[in-house]
């Protein structure tokens, strides 16, 4: 059996995920975090909103949305680290020599289901972008938005498949001698 | 679950003792794992190879028939 993490792609790729990870939750803790002095201080939120405004006045539910912008930057970061977590264990399967098993065919799926939420939230997020352009008076806001999401989500789904076959193929090879 | 159980039978231990050869003699000289032999013997694999089968019959000096068996329902 070949010993895990030698090849330095798997090393380095599982270290720049986890690395992300890290990033992801320390985000979403201090987007956590933010909401209790936006709603604490919410005069002088809404005053520097107002201040700082492109296309004024700051609507009356400012705090609304910024509450809801903090909330899909939790919700993201937390289908993000679901989704690094079961790519490191993808990654550790291939580095201990055995990919091909049922588990990464059911965390491929999983993955899938994550980017296709994430790209639900986009695009709930697109819909709502007057609102959000109305509540916080900014002519400039805008949610970044591109079907690669979707394309992933397929692509997740398809390697699923691939490596449920490919687990069929590995329990018919184990007992070959 | 219950495990599949084979009806096929493998006579590698009856070859084996008649020739006087040990598993590891000739898991060297047919260039196949002790284990993977191990599992052949002990009726635990689920296929072999053509040229598995090639190599043990060539040390053994026997036939494919003589190294697996069918046993019949009772």
């Amino acid at each position: 059996m070949p010993r895990p993490f030698r090849d330095p792609l798997l090393a380095g790729t599982r270290l720049l995920l986890v690395v992300s990870g890290v990033i992801f939750l320390v985000g979403g803790v201090a987007a956590l975090g933010a909401l209790i002095p936006v709603w604490a201080f919410g005069g002088r939120v809404i005053a520097w909103l107002a201040a700082h405004a492109d296309a004024p006045p700051v609507g009356r539910d400012a705090l609304g949305a910024v509450s809801a912008l903090l909330g899909g930057i939790i919700a993201g970061d937390a289908l993000t680290i679901q989704f690094l977590r079961n790519l490191v264990a993808i990654i550790d399967t291939v580095g201990q020599g055995s990919p091909f098993i049922s588990a990464n065919a059911k965390r491929l799926r999983e993955m899938g289901w994550l980017v296709l939420a994430m790209q639900a939230m986009l695009v709930a997020a697109l819909f709502l972008t007057p609102w959000f352009r109305q509540a916080l008076g900014s002519r400039h806001f805008f949610i970044p938005f591109s079907l690669a999401g979707l394309i992933t989500a397929l692509l997740l789904f398809i390697l699923a498949r691939v490596f449920e076959q490919g687990t069929r193929l590995a329990e018919d090879v184990e007992g070959t001698v | 679950m219950a495990e599949d159980v084979s009806r096929i039978t493998v006579k590698l231990d009856d070859l084996l003792h008649a020739r006087r050869m040990t598993l590891t003699e000739l898991a060297e000289r047919v260039e196949i794992t002790l284990a993977n032999l191990s599992i052949l013997k002990t009726g635990k694999a689920k296929a072999i190879r053509f040229s598995t089968l090639e190599a043990i019959c060539r040390e053994l000096g026997c036939q494919p028939g003589d190294l697996l068996g069918f046993r019949a329902d009772d």
